[in-house]
């Protein structure tokens, strides 16, 4: 019997080819043109699908909180820039929290010159139930975006700097001209050492992951993927950038696997524009275009595609285990199955590296904010800590 | 032989008990499908989300829902497969499709589709977006290529071969 492939509707030719390995497909041009296309937004697919929704989706959260906090940018701004000056030679990645402005602003708000309309609800979630609090902005600038030095604040589970000899050698990258692109890498990975890898698989999967979970950022580092003045005292939004450097070398390890031509990030939405942009045809699925749309709003949000590249070329310069893990997966996985099978595997170590990073970030990052808050009640009316603590 | 549509099981002389929802096909037969099995159905789903529909006795009183695309012939199979599979729980991706059917589940598919021998049912099912249809449709047309020559693969897809002698030995 025959189907007549090409009067199927698109989308049926997509789910189709989906289910087929890329060899058997490679040699039938009529289809691959579409093809060719359809697999090269693949990477993203699946990158939408298991990755980037999760993360965006904590980074809304993170952004609503930060809102709910009441504080608005130009007080942060000097907030952190004041903490910035104080702490200059700081080697941790966050800064203890400028002492003498908040002080300063705790004043003011202990002095009635921040009025009680100026309080706004901030609302967390602990095992028991939501719990609201009211506090003075000054005071949520302290204990809910800020680290202090010692002692358990609310809000933030992780609270010591890190320890100088965690994050070891100083940081000495150079910043990377936007433009610029370290990606197309077409290199194999030795045989030799692929076999050796799939000898020794587990336990060299935790080595590398025990390497990255233990690995702290330094400032340095996030200065170096978002030239933020005060990207440092941010990280524990910018911690995310580490996210998506990893889908990024993802991605391109995946599209070098599959003999893709190099993309590098396109997040800006403007289809048509920008170098290293493809365009995406009409015939390609509707799912495809949906997704990546959304794909490109959430990712504007943060983020811009310079700041990814940037900080892939911080994780190869500072965690290459990253990189080396998933070309070893990659290389070890050769079997073809069908394209949707092919990355489960990658996909499945993706998440490995991601809990490992988020376990890094937590370590190293004041401002790991955590949606299962730990304390019980917090009394703001001066007496601090009460109960509860990481 | 085709099938008696007035005689078939999704057609409108089921039981007025039953919460049924009504179809008319592209030739404009009628159809019903019981509510369970409509509901696998993106397109249903999004209608009576759409009117607002919420209670068994406005699916009672909602009109038949025209299906311009659909042939009876497809439609027929798709009542057959959504009768079937309306017991599953949610279709999700990779997820009771691959795992939680029992064998004789997937027994009654293969045979359901073995004899697939036209375009039309993944055009309802595509028209109708009932996924889990839609995937295994696709997974049997896949099947039937694995382990192909290229020379089957495009007689099977009724395709031309539109590279030259050189082309295909550079691919070599």
């Amino acid at each position: 019997m025959s189907i007549r492939l090409l009067e199927l509707p698109v989308e049926v030719q997509s789910k189709i080819l989906l289910k087929l390995p890329i060899e058997t497909l490679r040699p039938l041009r009529v289809v691959s043109q579409h093809f060719e296309e359809l697999i090269s937004l693949h990477p993203d697919y699946k990158l939408i699908r298991f990755g980037i929704l999760y993360v965006a989706k904590t980074i809304r959260k993170a952004l609503n909180s930060c809102r709910s906090r009441g504080i608005s940018s130009t007080e942060l701004a000097s907030i952190f820039d004041a903490g910035y000056k104080l702490h200059a030679d700081s080697l941790v990645v966050d800064y203890p929290a400028p002492e003498a402005r908040l002080n300063e602003l705790i004043n003011l708000g202990n002095q009635g010159l921040i009025t009680t309309n100026k309080l706004t609800v901030y609302k967390t979630r602990n095992a028991i139930g939501t719990l609201e609090y009211e506090l003075p902005r000054a005071l949520k600038a302290k204990f809910f975006m800020l680290r202090l030095p010692g002692g358990p604040t609310p809000g933030i589970r992780y609270l010591k700097a890190a320890p100088e000899s965690k994050w070891g050698r100083k940081c000495e990258l150079q910043f990377v001209d936007s433009t610029e692109r370290i990606i197309s890498r077409t290199k194999a990975v030795d045989p030799n050492a692929a076999e050796i890898a799939a000898k020794n698989w587990t336990r060299l999967e935790e080595e590398y992951l025990g390497h990255i979970a233990n690995f702290c950022f330094s400032k340095q580092d996030f200065m170096a993927a978002v030239r933020t003045p005060w990207a440092p005292l941010h990280t524990y939004t910018l911690q995310h950038v580490w996210m998506y450097g990893l889908f990024q070398i993802i991605i391109e390890e995946l599209r070098s696997h599959l003999r893709l031509k190099p993309q590098p990030p396109n997040f800006d939405g403007r289809e048509g524009q920008g170098p290293g942009y493809r365009k995406v045809k009409p015939s390609i699925m509707r799912e495809f275009r949906e997704l990546r749309h959304l794909y490109v709003e959430d990712q504007n949000k943060l983020f811009w595609p310079e700041e990814i590249g940037r900080a892939v070329y911080v994780l190869d310069a500072r965690l290459p285990q990253v990189r080396q893990l998933i070309e070893l997966a990659i290389a070890l996985h050769p079997v073809r199955e069908s394209i949707d099978k092919d990355f489960r595997p990658t996909w499945d170590l993706e998440e490995k590296i991601r809990k490992a990073l988020k376990e890094s970030a937590n370590e190293s990052l004041a401002g790991g904010f955590h949606h299962d808050y730990q304390f019980e009640e917090y009394d703001y009316e001066g007496s601090g800590w009460v109960g509860g603590g990481a | 032989m085709a099938p008696n549509f007035e005689e078939a099981p999704g057609s409108s002389k089921r039981l007025k008990e039953e919460i049924l929802y009504r179809f008319h096909s592209k030739e404009g037969h009628e159809f019903t499908m019981e509510k369970a099995a409509a509901e696998l159905s993106g397109v249903v789903k999004q209608i009576s989300q759409d009117l607002g529909i919420d209670d068994d006795e406005s699916i009672r009183n909602m009109k038949p829902i025209p299906l311009i695309n659909v042939s009876s012939e497809a439609f027929h199979y798709v009542v057959k497969w959504c009768e079937q599979h309306k017991t599953m729980p949610p279709w999700e991706q990779d997820k009771w499709w691959l795992n939680e059917r029992d064998e004789e589940m997937k027994k009654w598919e293969n045979e359901f589709l073995g004899g697939l021998t036209s375009e039309q049912l993944f055009d309802a099912a595509n028209y109708m977006d009932i996924k889990c249809l839609l995937d295994k449709c696709a997974e049997t047309v896949a099947g039937m290529i694995k382990g192909k020559s290229v020379e089957e693969i495009r007689e099977i897809w009724e395709l031309e071969n539109d590279f030259t002698p050189e082309e295909e030995e550079a691919m070599k």
